[in-house]
């Protein structure tokens, strides 16, 4: 052990005994801690902190849109964030753009690629921060054979017309894969 | 071969040191008198770290703002894992704080640590203690409820009484002239930065002051031993057991949380055990003499805290040879024992207090409850407790009971606790007369105005199916979303019986004015709000109303108000 050798073995085993009490007594203490520290921190992955409204959410008149024209709709409804109950505040939005009739495009303005927000040029859609191109069909594009970093076309949102008025219906989808995953489903499944 | 956690701290060593310092403790010299002190300092060590760590913890939900702190402390409370554990630990945590902190006092004295160079021990334990003093005064106010809102109140009240400095110190210390979101930020920077780093100095002072009177004291010829293993393991033990018991605690005992604060209200607040001295002192000197009270006693107990290792310069260290300065040091806390008993004894004797205590209990589980049923709005509010806080602040209890106080059988309105469930249709029907419901009222000593049970002789209505039917109906109308879900063919039953029988003598159920109320509808939203805003109207109770009418309630006062009337 140590310098302190000429101890008897009676003494070196208490020595030990302590040393390896004390390790265990302070470990034990800190691990006591650890699990609910874990659990505790870890809470939002388990349970929906956050609840965005389900359903169809108002988007105004039909008249409002006209046909060809790309229109940028905010979505209101009722949320709960956390401990907080809000009602009528912005939980998203998308690109209106009619088509023949009643028919509507409705696109999510959330890019696919990390989630910013997608703009409309003149004759495309364009996500301004790393330059996802979408054609205003929303279809992935890469004109002039520039690289796009988007991994799929924006996402299509489900709508309905009612009484002349628009319901869309908000969801988001899962970032960065080829595959459209709906997240809104997944959490309300 | 060298093991892999042995290349590590190698390779560590030579290019930080760090192992080598860690251990060096492990060396180091233990005298046998700074055995005891030197465990209470372990344990107040672990005590401040259980603090930091669920303090870490806390902040990561908690949103120190006047609309979010209140609900974010309820949902650490109440909805976050292990939520409730954690904040318990860093509540009683603090009180343990204090309680090893005092103790590590008394044994730096007993021990005679501030003797032979140990000045600095004991000045920086003092400055440890005051620390855990300063968390205690800015975490009150944290969670904006009302105990720590009022308590608050009165403490900054009395920053403001001090002399020339008063004003100036509690507008710095309340940011503002009013509580608001910037003395939450001001107590949140305090709480969490300042007072955390000022602990983590002042901690590390008094380990350097031990470690040099422990070399002063060999140099002179004190036997010692080494550090580890002793030494470690009955510091081990100290910190295990102080662990242990705020871990305990944290679990069996639910940590107060306390309805938001209510600025229009009034709430009688008390201070954490450990204050309670202060706060029974201040009882004694009113007036031009609360200064007394507030600094100059205070005043002269820290000085002579801190001046005690100048004032008791006699060589020895035993207690028998400085009986004096014992005396004097032990009388602080006899003094504040007593104080602490008197103050304790004064609250239980105090029956306008107890009954106080006893409406914010049920204030507070109200609260709680309703903030489970449905979250908080923007503006901080819990909805239907703004109802339940309406309906007192009207006055409605002075006629009308709920969850059994008043006392149901003196009111002179029916008692509304159920209101509109089945069971509360159920015995009104029995007997409308009885002091429960109309037996009191004003105008029931007019004859005309008996309205009789539902078995009553002029009355064809006896099996009990058919007053189920009846109630069935009756429990519909209000669309209360509390009602279990209603049986559609018995409550068809019920109407028709009630449109066939004497309740069509004074009762409409299609809205047209009688002598009765009108049933249709009866206890929804919209028939509420009408017979509040005018319960004279024919619609309600017409000509016998006796009931205030309400009908300058602003639109979203109501709205809380009628939720809570449906929760009842």
């Amino acid at each position: 052990m140590t310098d302190e050798a000429e101890n008897t073995s009676s003494k070196v085993s208490r020595r030990d005994w302590m040393a390896r009490g004390a390790l265990l007594l302070s470990g034990g203490a800190l691990a006591a801690l650890f699990g609910p520290a874990l659990r505790f921190v870890a809470f939002p992955a388990e349970t929906n902190t956050t609840e965005a409204p389900r359903g169809f959410l108002p988007a105004g008149s039909t008249a409002r849109y006209r046909p060809g024209v790309p229109i940028r709709v905010a979505l209101k409804g009722t949320i709960k964030d956390a401990w907080t109950h809000r009602s009528d505040v912005e939980v998203g939005s998308a690109w209106v753009t009619r088509g023949e009739n009643d028919q509507f495009q409705v696109l999510s303005t959330i890019c696919p690629h990390l989630g910013c927000a997608i703009s409309h040029e003149s004759t495309h859609f364009l996500c301004p921060c790393h330059g996802s191109y979408f054609s205003e069909a929303g279809e992935r594009q890469e004109p002039d054979g520039k690289p796009n970093p988007s991994p799929r076309g924006m996402d299509p949102l489900e709508w309905k017309v009612e009484d002349n008025q628009l319901w869309i219906k908000y969801e988001r989808f899962e970032q960065g894969t080829d595959k459209r995953l709906s997240l809104t489903r997944k959490q309300e499944a | 071969m060298k093991k892999l956690h042995e290349l590590l701290a190698g390779w560590l060593e030579t290019r930080t040191g760090i192992p080598g310092a860690l251990s060096a403790h492990k060396t180091q010299p233990v005298t046998p008198e700074s055995r005891l002190y030197r465990a209470s300092a372990a344990a107040l060590v672990m005590a401040f770290a259980i603090q930091a760590i669920t303090g870490l913890l806390l902040a990561m939900y908690y949103s120190p703002s006047v609309t979010d702190a209140w609900g974010s402390v309820w949902y650490i409370h109440s909805q976050v894992s292990w939520g409730g554990f954690i904040r318990g630990i860093h509540y009683f945590g603090a009180s343990a704080m204090v309680v090893v902190g005092i103790a590590h006092l008394v044994l730096l004295f007993v021990t005679g640590a501030y003797k032979k160079q140990g000045e600095m021990i004991w000045i920086s334990a003092i400055l440890i203690l005051f620390m855990c003093f300063g968390f205690g005064l800015t975490g009150y106010l944290l969670p904006w409820d009302q105990e720590g809102y009022w308590a608050s109140q009165v403490r900054t009240g009395i920053v403001g009484s001090l002399p020339v400095i008063g004003s100036l110190a509690k507008t710095l210390l309340v940011a503002g002239s009013e509580f608001g979101n910037l003395t939450l930020t001001r107590f949140y920077s305090l709480h969490v930065l300042v007072l955390p780093l000022l602990t983590v100095l002042f901690i590390w002072l008094h380990f350097r002051a031990m470690g040099r009177r422990e070399k002063h004291l060999i140099a002179n010829g004190q036997p010692h031993v080494l550090f580890w293993p002793t030494q470690a393991f009955i510091n081990a033990v100290a910190i295990a057991l102080v662990t242990a018991v705020v871990l305990l605690v944290a679990f069996w005992v639910e940590a107060p949380l306390q309805p938001p604060a209510d600025p229009n209200s009034t709430y009688e607040a008390r201070p954490e055990w450990y204050f309670l001295f202060l706060f029974q002192l201040l009882r004694f000197f009113e007036g031009p003499m609360t200064i007394i009270g507030t600094v100059i006693l205070p005043g002269v107990g820290t000085t002579f805290l801190i001046a005690l290792p100048f004032l008791d310069r006699a060589p020895e260290a035993s207690l028998r040879h400085r009986k004096f300065w014992t005396a004097l040091f032990a009388s602080i806390f006899v003094f504040a024992g007593v104080l602490s008993a008197i103050a304790l004894n004064n609250d239980a004797n105090n029956e306008g207090f107890q009954r106080a205590k006893a409406a914010q209990e049920h204030a507070k589980a109200s609260a709680l409850a309703m903030a489970e049923e449905q979250g908080i709005d923007v503006a901080g509010r819990i909805p239907t407790y703004e109802g339940y806080k309406l309906f007192e602040t009207h006055g409605c209890l002075s006629c009308h009971a709920v969850e059994g106080r008043p006392d149901p059988e003196e009111r002179v309105a029916p008692d509304l606790s159920g209101y509109l469930s089945r069971q509360w249709f159920r015995d009104f029907l029995k007997n409308p007369m009885s002091p429960k419901f109309f037996g009191n009222a004003p105008a029931a000593e007019d004859t005309e105005w008996d309205m009789p049970a539902i078995q009553h002789e002029d009355i064809d209505i006896t099996s009990k199916a058919d007053i189920e039917a009846i109630v069935e109906w009756l429990a519909a109308q209000s669309g209360k979303a509390l009602v279990p879900p209603i049986d559609p063919v018995k409550a068809a039953k019920g109407l028709e019986l009630i449109e066939d029988e004497a309740c069509s003598g004074c009762h409409s159920t299609e809205g047209e004015e009688m002598d009765g109320p009108i049933l249709n509808g009866y206890g929804s939203v919209a028939w509420l709000e009408g017979m509040l805003r005018a319960p004279h109207d024919p619609m309600y109770f017409g000509e016998r109303n006796t009931m205030p009418s309400f009908e300058d309630i602003p639109a979203e006062e109501m709205n809380f108000l009628l939720r809570y009337l449906q929760r009842l």
